[in-house]
């Protein structure tokens, strides 16, 4: 089971999937699935991030409208392997990240030193893991929300760039 | 042994309470899985600390920290938020609810037994200090209750006791004025952790005796939470045998916090029709807030000379009774010029009497 924050434009969502051994980023990439399904959902607007407006038992949430997911633990994520895409050495890049509506800092592990635009251009995997992250509300910077991992869709960046 | 009322719906939360507190450290559990329970439950028996879940289905833990910080019964027990949502701005509405500590569901068994051990704590301290918060509020500016709380903080010292007056009406107030002080430093000073080492740094102590926290004399900075401002008045209370709040008419969140922790509240208006309507507006402000009406006590205060609605219009108009009357004393505007309260300055002029009255009244209630 996975517990953690899903934001999509308008909306926070605190709840939890069920997992299996590939975790929520094995989940997240299933292309079998096109939406994951929430259970004990609390539900707030992003601009009031903290006022629960709505809650329910199930709720299924398009994997298209997910454009961050913010995760207290690591363990949630699932298999490193899987995540690192097979690769076994990894560099840390400190980066901000971007999307639509919100901006991620925190640190990408990359093979080697390769650019940080195979974030955006390789792999089939439609998110990005965001390790030791803090995510700010663009219209609002001092919402902030952070945990030990924060996934982004790719598809909802903006842009990346690197931080010293 | 002690006793922890646990709010929460979740049956694996439930068995950590019961095996780790109950079994292994003797706790006395109540155990409630919703927030209607909860409150029924808290005000039913007595708990040392009560740990409440957020996310609960029907009523949320913010409302059911709210409900209960309004009862006289249950506004002083400790309450620790336990919830999965521990982001920041969860935190800090966590905190303006009412709660005392906010702790992520992912915080380990030893995490949740020091917060416990450090709000019960905190409490107990509170609890052990001695001093009177009284809350001075005026019905709208100028109908003298920033005078008049100084006086009554000044009433006090008169009386050989320790008496702080703590200033919540910025650009209104400004008792510092009254006192001739300057307002700085003021409570929009502080920062981080308030306790004693960090507020005393703050008061300023007047040649009458009386100790000042000003109000900052630019809009303040921040807005104190409930949390901040609890913590401040206990810090205060611990220090000091009265605390006199010179609330804001405007009644902004810090001073509702005032009111909602002030054992005693003069209400102040003034012999005119525009003052006691919004007297009136007030009391009926105060009464959807549930706050007892033995709490509240109505002065009338003369501020100007002119002023000559009579009591019987105000009584019939506020639909109770009038708890004091203050008469007009022109030797205010002297002690105004000279910067002290008087009750000091002049004993036998008209007005220190009833103030003196007052505060002996306010001490017996």
């Amino acid at each position: 089971m996975a517990n953690g924050d899903f934001f999509t434009a308008s909306y926070r969502m605190t709840g939890n999937v069920a997992t299996t051994a590939s975790g929520l980023f094995g989940l997240l990439n299933d292309k079998a699935r096109a939406s994951l399904n929430l259970e004990e959902v609390y539900v707030s607007y992003v601009s009031s991030p903290s006022a629960i407006i709505e809650q329910s038992s199930t709720a299924y949430l398009p994997k298209s409208a997910i454009e961050i997911i913010v995760l207290p633990k690591t363990a949630s994520l699932g298999p490193e392997a899987l995540i690192r895409g097979g690769f076994s050495r990894v560099v840390q890049h400190k980066v901000l990240i971007t999307t639509h509506h919100y901006e991620v800092r925190g640190s990408v592990e990359l093979p080697g030193q390769m650019e940080l635009d195979v974030l955006l251009t390789e792999g089939s995997s439609n998110f990005i893991v965001v390790y030791s992250a803090t995510a700010n509300l663009c219209l609002n910077p001092k919402a902030t929300f952070s945990g030990e991992a924060i996934i982004i869709n790719r598809r909802c960046v903006d842009f990346i760039a690197r931080q010293s | 042994m002690a006793a922890l009322l646990l709010i929460d719906d979740s049956p694996e939360v439930q068995r950590l309470f019961q095996v780790a507190f109950k079994t292994k450290l003797g706790y006395e559990i109540v155990i409630a899985a919703n927030g209607e329970a909860g409150i029924e439950a808290a005000l039913r028996s007595s708990f040392d600390v009560i740990v409440l879940d957020v996310m609960m289905p029907g009523m949320d833990g913010y409302t059911v920290a709210r409900q209960l910080r309004q009862n006289p019964k249950t506004k002083d027990v400790p309450i620790i938020m336990f919830t999965a949502r521990a982001q920041p701005t969860d935190k800090t509405a966590a905190l303006e609810a009412g709660a005392d500590a906010i702790l992520s569901k992912l915080a380990s068994f030893d995490e949740i037994m020091a917060a416990i051990k450090e709000v019960t704590k905190s409490k107990s301290a509170a609890t052990a200090a001695s001093g009177q918060v009284i809350g001075v509020l005026g019905c709208r500016g100028g109908v003298g209750a920033t005078t008049l709380a100084v006086n009554v903080a000044a009433s006090y010292v008169r009386r050989g006791q320790r008496a702080c007056l703590l200033d919540l009406a910025p650009l209104s107030g400004h008792a510092a004025l009254v006192l001739r002080m300057s307002p700085k430093p003021s409570w929009d000073d502080l920062s981080g952790e308030i306790n004693n080492e960090t507020v005393q740094p703050l008061l300023r102590q007047h040649a009458s005796g009386v100790h000042l926290l000003a109000a900052p004399p630019q809009p303040p900075s921040f807005e104190m939470s409930n949390h901040s401002f609890n913590r401040l008045s206990q810090t205060l209370a611990s220090a000091f045998n009265v605390v006199v709040i010179n609330c804001s008419p405007s009644l902004d969140a810090t001073s509702r916090a005032a009111v909602a922790a002030a054992s005693r509240l003069l209400l102040v208006t003034s012999p005119e029709v525009t003052a006691v309507q919004a007297a009136k507006g007030i009391m009926s402000y105060l009464h959807s807030l549930s706050l007892p009406a033995e709490r509240l006590r109505v002065v009338v205060n003369h501020a100007a000379k002119d002023m000559t609605l009579p009591s019987a219009n105000i009584v019939m108009a506020l639909g109770r009774t009038i708890d004091a009357e203050l008469p007009y004393d022109e030797s205010q505007a002297n002690a105004l010029l000279q910067g002290m309260p008087l009750v000091f300055l002049a004993k036998s002029a008209p007005l220190p009497p009833y103030v003196l009255g007052l505060a002996s009244l306010l001490q017996k209630m």
